[in-house]
Formats: C-alpha cells, structure tokens, sequence
C-alpha cells in the first residue's frame, strides 16, 4: 500500500530533501501500522511524539491503509 | 439520556435527562440535584461524579501519573487504606481504586484515571454509603459510556479561520502582550479555561480546520517559555499561536492547570 507521509520539525532530517510538512509517498507492506511506516524511515522510537493519521491524532500501532495521510511530530517542536 | 461533550478535553459522556451537569471548578460534575453537590449532603438523591482532565504531552507513564493523584486525594480526604486494581475502558488504559475513608464520613469514595494519547481523565465518585445499591449503577452506566469521539462539532473560529475555544472573547492584544510594536498583527481572545485544556482543543483541532502545526512549544515543557507556543500554516498564511498562562488569584502561582488567554501573529 502507499501512504503519503508529512515529517515536521526536526523529524526532516529522516528524509533527504525533504522540508517540515512536505508530503512524500511511501510504499508499505499490506496491514502495517504507523510503527513500520517509522522504522521504513528509520526514525529511532522516541523521536516521534505526535502522529497524525488523516489528521486525528493516532497511536504508533494505528493500522494504515492506502491512501492515509500521515503526520509525524517530534517531542518538542520549537522553544 | 444526554450526551455531554467536552469540546476541550474531546471526550463524551452520556447522563440520564433528569441529572444535571455543572461545572466546578475545573471539573465537570455530573449530580441528580444540585444538592449533592454540597460535601456531606445525604438527601435521597445524594451521589456525584466529578471529571477532571489532565494534559500529559510528556506520555508520563499512567502509573506515576496515578501514584501523584492517589497520593493527593488520600492526603486531603485523610484516608487510611488504599488499593488499586488496572482500569480499562475502550482504548484507554488506566488505574482505579475504593479509598477507603476514616468511618466518621460516612462516605463512599471510588476514583480512576483512564489515559488516552496525551489526556488523562481523572474520575471520582462520592455519596454516602446507605446510596451505594441506589446510585452506583447510575454512576457506573455514565462512566461506561465515557467516548473519545475523532471530532466535537461546535467550535467557532476567528475570521482567519483558527479554531477558538469555547467563550473565548475578543480583547485588545495590547491589553494582554503589553509590549509589542505591531499590535495590528495580532489577536488576542480572553477566556477562563486551563492551559492543558486549551493545548488538547488546538492539537485536535488545528489539523481539521487545515492549519498544519510546523513548531510547537508545550507547557509545561522543556523550552522554558512560561506558556505553550504553536507554530500554523494554512496555505501562505502563517501563525504564531501562544496560549498565555496567568493567575487569577494574583498569587504569582501558575501550574499546568492554570487559566490561559489566546494570542496570535498573523504573519
């Protein structure tokens, strides 16, 4: 399945090129949750604090489905 | 039956028509006369519910978040035993307990916690212990039907479309930010609620009105800002949304329950 994925703050480093809040696509296995969608970007656990699934707060273990947009925040954004 | 929405902790709980909601302090309680709302009434229809939430933006694990409640509750009501068994109820996860109270108050004492992503709802149930075969199953049928529903219609929203909490007013900015130079770009809105609460309504809502949340600054939290900061875009408008702490008493004490004004920059 492909989800679109939006990374913000410090979580851009996890994507070349990438800047806070542009969408990319990413290929996943069929009945992944948001944990995989983490370690396929391999971002460490604690990095993400906040993840948005079509912009309703979810857990890491939310299941995804194709087409999901997704949004990850680190712990503290900003200061 | 009636359903309650919190349109700021984001949670739902459904009471029998006759009962009636109130809000105490920065609780919700759920009695079937305001007389039960007075400690100690034990009248026939004696019995409440109280609710109160808590923003937990660092994912404190539910247990010290439970020990630091328990602890406060049976110090003030002077408790002499207490256990503690795990409390689930649909997605969220929690502890519950029976606090045993010295024999003099006559009372029944039931609280819980129940975590769901970065709220903790905090529970407890009181009535005299003769009302127990009368209004626990009452009690326990609200709790039961307690719903962390995805969206809470009702927010009304700033003629730039951010979402405003509920009886937020309008105010000069340079009756809350004293010192800026460019009070034409900001917003400023006036209300009573707490800063936990208002930092769940934002990070709820933010993304369904399409702002897409770029920076964020929690409080309380490791930046040392003194209040919580969000950083928005929607399209080419960019804003800068802080949620002011302050103290009503004046007694210089602000906690992560405090009351907080809005502001914005609108850049």
């Amino acid at each position: 399945m492909r989800v679109t994925v939006k990374l913000f703050a410090t979580l851009v480093r996890f994507k070349d090129g990438s800047r806070a809040g542009r969408p990319f696509e990413a290929e996943l296995p069929e009945d992944s949750v948001v944990q995989g969608l983490i370690d396929y970007l391999k971002i460490p656990p604690k990095e993400t604090h906040v993840i948005f699934i079509n912009n309703i707060i979810e857990e890491a273990d939310s299941k995804l489905k194709d087409g999901d947009v997704v949004g990850m925040f680190p712990p503290v954004g900003g200061g | 039956m009636t359903v309650f929405r919190h349109i700021l902790w984001g949670y739902e709980l459904t009471y029998p028509d006759h009962w009636i909601h109130q809000e105490v302090q920065d609780a919700d309680a759920f009695v079937a006369t305001l007389d039960a709302l007075e400690p100690y009434y034990s009248g026939p229809d004696a019995g409440q519910l109280l609710v109160r939430g808590e923003w937990n933006w660092q994912r404190q694990l539910i247990e010290p978040v439970w020990n630091h409640h328990i602890g406060m509750l049976a110090g003030m009501m002077g408790a002499k035993q207490v256990g503690s068994a795990p409390w689930k109820l649909g997605e969220a996860v929690g502890l519950e307990a029976e606090i045993v109270l010295p024999k003099k108050d006559n009372q029944r004492l039931w609280t819980g916690i129940l975590m769901k992503d970065f709220r903790v709802l905090h529970f407890m149930v009181t009535h005299p212990k003769e009302a127990r075969d009368q209004v626990e199953p009452v009690l326990t049928k609200i709790i039961s039907s307690l719903r962390f529903p995805n969206r809470i219609l009702g927010s009304k929203a700033s003629p730039e479309g951010l979402p405003l909490p509920p009886g937020y007013k309008p105010v000069d900015p340079k009756s809350i930010l004293t010192d800026v130079s460019d009070p034409e770009n900001w917003r400023a809105y006036s209300g009573t609620s707490g800063i936990g609460a208002l930092q769940a309504f934002y990070l709820r809502e933010v993304p369904i009105h399409n702002w897409e949340m770029e920076e964020y600054a929690p409080f309380p939290g490791p930046s040392e800002l003194g209040f919580a900061r969000l950083q928005l875009r929607r399209g080419t408008l960019k804003i800068m949304l802080g949620m002011l702490p302050y103290d009503p008493l004046g007694a210089g004490t602000i906690t992560p329950s405090s009351p907080a004004n809005v502001v914005f920059k609108i850049t």
